[in-house]
């Protein structure tokens, strides 16, 4: 995306209620993943806030992204490759952000994570919550029924 | 006379154990393992399996990958979803070697 169309962080859409960051890999291939999930995100009307979309000078891309995961009350990871949104994960608790880490298991392997991350996710977490998907349709289906249970808990 | 299709024997690597057959017979094996744990692929056949990895590889395999791989003719579906299964970074799957 060039610089031009990029959206200034001064121009956030959405309340923080209502925006879900999504983090994962900005690599060309896994980036289209990104914007299935965007596509979820939006189908259950939230706001999608997905840090490349948005201008920042080079040096400060891990503060601001930081500063946009902070402005959400939601995030949803795509996890299977190890990227910068380990950083982001890592935040999750201090901001307090409600989060969905997905990744895809397509094969009997297991998630290779490092046993830091897998120690991060306690087990009955109410504010982490971990999902498997082999195709993106079904990572995007994760995404809708979480967003869906979230909104249930917040206005009863 | 429907035409003859070659049948390749393939060993593969997956997840610390080797699987020696056919990519067919493969799949099923890394299938079945992997619905022991995932339900979205326990209710999969093994067909299924095959044609979800060649319709989502877009999404995990490097685009100058798949490009190559888009000028390879394939014997069968289990043949290019196994060598997809093997090119995506994070299936723990390796083609070892393979025969036929």
């Amino acid at each position: 995306m060039g610089d031009r169309r990029r959206k200034r962080l001064s121009e956030l859409r959405g309340v923080y209620d209502k925006r879900v960051f999504i983090g994962g890999s900005y690599h060309q291939t896994r980036r289209s993943l990104l914007d299935e999930l965007a596509g979820a995100v939006r189908k259950e009307r939230f706001v999608p806030i997905i840090a490349d979309e948005y201008r920042m000078a080079e040096e400060l891309i891990h503060d601001q992204t930081l500063s946009l995961l902070h402005s959400c009350r939601y995030a949803v990871f795509e996890a299977s490759d190890l990227s910068g949104a380990l950083m982001e994960i890592e935040r999750t608790r201090d901001y307090g952000t409600r989060t969905l880490i997905l990744f895809r298991g397509s094969s009997s392997a297991d998630w290779r994570v490092s046993r830091m991350l897998s120690s991060f996710l306690m087990p009955g977490d109410p504010m982490v919550k971990v999902g498997r998907y082999v195709k993106p349709a079904t990572a995007a289906k994760h995404v809708g029924r979480w967003l869906a249970a979230m909104r249930r808990k917040l206005y009863g | 006379m429907g035409k003859m299709v070659k049948s390749v024997s393939y060993t593969v690597f997956d997840s610390g154990t080797t699987k020696t057959g056919s990519a067919e017979k493969i799949l099923e094996d890394i299938r079945r393992n992997g619905a022991q744990k995932n339900e979205e692929m326990e209710k999969m056949t093994v067909e299924d399996y095959a044609e979800a990895l060649i319709a989502d590889a877009d999404y995990f395999i490097p685009k100058n990958v798949m490009d190559a791989f888009k000028r390879f003719d394939f014997p069968t579906k289990y043949d290019r979803a196994l060598a997809y299964l093997a090119a995506t970074p994070t299936s723990g799957v390796r083609i070892l070697s393979q025969r036929g």
